[in-house]
């Protein structure tokens, strides 16, 4: 078997692979260079993206600033609603909470919160 | 017969990747059709029993990440994934994201078709009578920005990667998963203090549907995420070769843009 | 073919344990095999379904379901997706497009060998689901189209809806897995020198359809999940009371649908075209317009889906469009059938099987696609809208269009395939008379719907009993010849080497091959395409080293 093995690596050899795995030196040359190429661009473009990156973070924490306030007002009202009584509940429209049948986890659908209650049917 | 097979296992005069045989498609797919059979049996209540559904998903998880495994040793030490084969990956992908769009597009259409003519039983009015819309301006102002700034580290990380600087990309990437996380604990609490529901007209559902949609890929985007920062972490990604994290960036994009046309549509159109 | 054949068998399994060579196999070919199983199963219970169906309307009154409507809903829906999904995309996608792509490019393999096996695994609880949902509960009587107000819980509360709605959702998963494969492959896999324009036409025709599926399935699927969650999960996508419109559901099927059934035909069209050159002895005519024809075929099958819906109260200027977009169809359709017909024309034909076949599904789609044309009009369909003209027009084109061309592939490449010949004689009387019997069963439905017989009825006025009869009595003939073909094939695998080869697409005299530009350096076996210049069945991974063109 071994025998044959080599057999066939000589034919392998012989054959026209030869021809299509001959290394081009000019090729491979052009390869490395457009790579280091790539590294020398990417060195520029990474501080611009880090700058960028850096330069928006204050950004978001001058949004978050203005969001969150807002948001727990929000959230506050949700739930001073949710403590009136039964009779100034908003009008609950017919296709608003709709039951065709009940979630196989039970009534409450998946992401029920706090501010669902004021809707719910049961 | 014999020479025959020598020939092929002695020399491979292809830059292509001929795969071993593989167990995973076929485990994999015992987990789907075990997923699929209890959630039927749980939804018509022939079961309650969500043990068999957890074990399922785990199982889902387990060969994946299992499968990948096998992709990331083929890649990173046996050195299968030739350019060419890399060129294959990546085509794959981005047709796989044009699945994907195609999919957005789907619901897309269920959200144009019920907004812009909305049906006499909501009152011609959108969003429907008495549902309280979202704020385009409250969190999900918060939500696209950090969107758009993950694309921004993002593309810091990977540009750090082909500049070959280990520490710029792991920051980078590390910023990206953190504001992939926030960003879903903020949807999360999002829909937690949300007036409606799924179940609120047709309103809730398309909201729910596209919004649901692109967080749950925003969740698995998160995790290829992660994926990465291990693979970059164990020196597997290097400045020339890193389709994995290509991919995961094309991914990342992907759902940035998804994102701006969800906001759009979702938030300041259905105010 | 010599009995060193058998010495020498350099098939897809060797070398490996049958666990890894057929259940975790990541070879093309083996997949391919797989495939063709799987879907001549589902071919046999299809059949068998159409079977049941033609006795119980044999008659006007009840032969066998017994007032049963709901069973009768049930073998109807059960037909059309198994006929649909799992015999025609499994055939023509998976085996056929699985051996004889990366074969004719000259590829190794396909670009990713474990998402195809995944591709063809996933079918596999697909159909079991499908199977399930007929079983247990009231079964999926809603026809493939799973139009919302019959499938939602009011009219099927049971589970076997959702497991219909997963059977598809999996089998779009198989879809899409396979034609991501295969574009990629086709994209990036070619062989030195094998650009676009040296590619055969079938690997044209796998394309076209993978672009398709590509783009058409995922919005089933997104159409699908909203009707899963309209039934257990509360929303109101398609439920008129929370504002939906079930009329959304069928645009977004349509929009699916129709691409759906270019994808079932297209790579028969890449079939025929192989075949006829070969047998013709000429150079297909014009394939450069056969591949644009197909790309606008493709292309305008994502503009037409509203004429499914003629009924439905869509507005005058978009019935006109749909009306004229779906006409306009017919230009690249005709000068697909000009092209073959020229390009036997003035060739030296050889009668063989696939050629009979060929040429019959050429007869016969045409036919097919002139009713089409016919019910394209919308101010025609409000009188043919589900009638038994439809249920003609699409059995022409599909059971007796694609059909056909996929016994065509099958006579033409499974000595290919196996090694294997088969009995020449029976294949030819297996064709005519499956030929017979189609057509028996087939052009009386075109009476039946001009004279106004609604579909999806398990009975009907007296007035129709005949051309009923007559088109029951061709089932049972179709069958015969289904029935013959499993007897030839049985004859190909046990004396395949005994068999005369007339067939053989390897000429022996001198033809165009000769002066073949795309191998006129190699070509000794005077092959037309690349596929047969390796042995058969091809070796494991098709080539050792990547030919070139």
């Amino acid at each position: 078997m071994l025998r044959r093995t080599a057999q066939f690596s000589k034919q392998a050899a012989r054959s026209n692979h030869r021809i299509s795995f001959t290394p081009d030196p000019v090729k491979g040359e052009a390869f490395r260079s457009y790579q280091e190429h790539v590294v020398q661009h990417a060195k520029g473009t990474t501080t611009l993206w880090r700058n960028i990156s850096f330069l928006s973070l204050p950004l978001l924490a001058v949004c978050a600033y203005y969001v969150v306030p807002k948001e727990i007002h929000h959230v506050e009202h949700m739930e001073a609603l949710v403590k009136l009584p039964d009779d100034q509940w908003p009008v609950e429209m017919d296709y608003q909470n709709m039951r065709h049948r009940k979630f196989f986890w039970g009534d409450k659908s998946l992401f029920w919160g706090p501010t669902n209650h004021q809707i719910s049917k049961e | 017969m014999m020479q025959k097979n020598m020939k092929t296992n002695l020399y491979q005069s292809n830059p292509f990747h001929l795969v071993k045989p593989s167990p995973w498609p076929m485990y994999l797919v015992f987990g789907l059709f075990g997923f699929l059979l209890n959630l039927t049996m749980m939804m018509h209540n022939i079961t309650d029993n969500y043990m068999m559904l957890l074990i399922n998903v785990i199982t889902l998880i387990y060969i994946g990440l299992l499968w990948s495994r096998d992709i990331m040793g083929e890649a990173t030490y046996l050195g299968e994934h030739t350019s060419k084969v890399s060129e294959g990956l990546n085509m794959g992908f981005l047709l796989f994201l044009m699945t994907e769009l195609m999919w957005f597009f789907g619901m897309f259409w269920a959200y144009f078709y019920s907004a812009l003519t909305p049906s006499v039983e909501i009152g011609e009015i959108w969003p429907p009578m008495s549902i309280m819309p979202m704020q385009a301006t409250d969190l999900p102002l918060f939500n696209t920005l950090m969107l758009l700034m993950s694309g921004a580290t993002m593309t810091y990380s990977h540009h750090a990667l082909m500049a070959r600087n280990r520490f710029n990309s792991m920051f980078g990437l590390f910023l990206t998963m953190l504001l992939g996380f926030l960003f879903i604990i903020c949807q999360y609490f999002e829909y937690y203090y949300c007036s409606y529901t799924l179940a609120d007209s047709v309103y809730g559902s398309v909201f729910f549907m596209l919004t649901g949609l692109h967080g749950m890929h925003v969740m698995t985007g998160t995790l290829l995420l992660c994926l990465n920062f291990y693979r970059l972490y164990n020196y597997q990604l290097t400045s020339e070769k890193h389709t994995g994290f290509n991919t995961s960036i094309l991914l990342w994009h992907f759902l940035d843009v998804a994102w701006l046309f969800v906001y759009i549509v979702c938030y300041y159109w259905g105010v | 073919m010599n009995i060193n054949l058998i010495n020498n068998y350099v098939g897809p399994t060797k070398g490996y344990h049958w666990v890894e060579s057929w259940l975790f196999s990541t070879n093309c070919q083996n997949m391919s095999i797989l495939y063709g199983m799987f879907s001549l199963f589902s071919g046999l219970v299809g059949l068998s379904l159409s079977v049941l169906m033609r006795i119980e309307l044999s008659s006007p009154n009840p032969q066998m379901l017994m007032h049963n409507g709901q069973l009768w809903n049930v073998l109807m829906t059960a037909h059309a997706l198994f006929m649909v999904f799992y015999l025609v995309m499994p055939m023509t996608m998976g085996a056929l497009a699985n051996y004889l792509v990366p074969l004719q490019m000259g590829s190794n393999d396909t670009a990713f060998p474990r998402m195809n096996n995944l591709a063809f695994v996933v079918l596999l609880p697909s159909m079991l689901f499908a199977v399930l949902s007929c079983l247990i509960d009231e079964g999926p009587g809603s026809g493939w189209t799973l139009y919302p107000p019959l499938t939602s819980l009011q009219s099927h509360s049971g589970s076997s809806m959702d497991m219909a709605m997963f059977a598809l959702h999996l089998s779009g998963l198989s879809s899409i897995f396979g034609a991501i494969n295969l574009m990629v492959t086709i994209i990036n896999m070619r062989a030195n020198g094998m650009d676009y324009s040296k590619l055969p036409l079938f690997v044209w025709s796998v394309l076209m359809t993978a672009v398709l599926m590509m783009l058409a399935l995922p919005v089933l699927a997104a159409g699908l999940t909203m009707l899963l969650m309209d039934r257990n999960f509360n929303t109101s996508f398609f439920v008129v009371s929370g504002g939906g419109d079930p009329l959304l559901y069928e645009h977004i099927f349509w929009f699916f649908g129709h691409p759906e059934v270019y994808i079932l035909i297209v790579p028969v069209f890449g079939v025929v075209s192989q075949i006829v050159q070969v047998y013709a002895k000429k150079p297909m005519f014009g394939k450069m317009g056969m591949i644009y024809a197909m790309a606008s075929i493709g292309f305008l099958g994502f503009c037409v889906w509203s004429h499914h819906m003629f009924t439905v109260g869509l507005d005058a200027d978009s019935r006109a469009y749909f009306s004229g977009a779906s006409l306009m169809i017919a230009m690249p359709t005709g000068s697909k059938m000009f092209s073959w017909t020229a390009t036997i024309y003035g060739g030296t034909l050889r009668w063989t099987t696939p050629l009979l076949y060929a040429v019959g599904f050429m007869v016969l789609f045409t036919m097919g696609g002139v009713t089409g044309v016919v019910m394209a009009n919308s101010s025609l369909d409000i009188m043919f809208h589900d009638t038994y003209y439809v249920v003609a027009h699409f059995h022409y084109v599909l059971s007796l269009g694609v059909v056909f061309g996929v016994f065509a592939a099958y006579y033409f490449w499974s000595p290919k395939m196996f090694g294997l010949y088969y009995n020449e004689t029976l294949a030819q009387m297996q064709f005519w008379i499956l030929f017979i019997g189609s057509n028996t069963t087939f052009m009386p439905l075109h009476f039946l719907g001009l004279q106004g017989l609604p579909r999806r009825y398990p009975n009907y006025p007296d007035a129709y009993y005949g051309w009923n009869l007559m088109a029951s009595f061709g089932s049972i003939i179709s069958t015969i010849s289904i029935v013959l073909f499993f007897y030839i094939m049985y004859d190909q695998f046990v004396n395949g080497l005994n068999n005369n080869q007339k067939a053989s697409p390897r000429a022996t005299d001198p033809d165009f091959t000769e002066s073949n530009i795309i191998f006129n350096k190699y070509n000794s076996n005077r092959t037309s395409s690349l596929e047969w210049a390796s042995e058969n069945p091809a070796p494991l991974h098709s080539y050792n080293s990547t030919p070139i063109m």
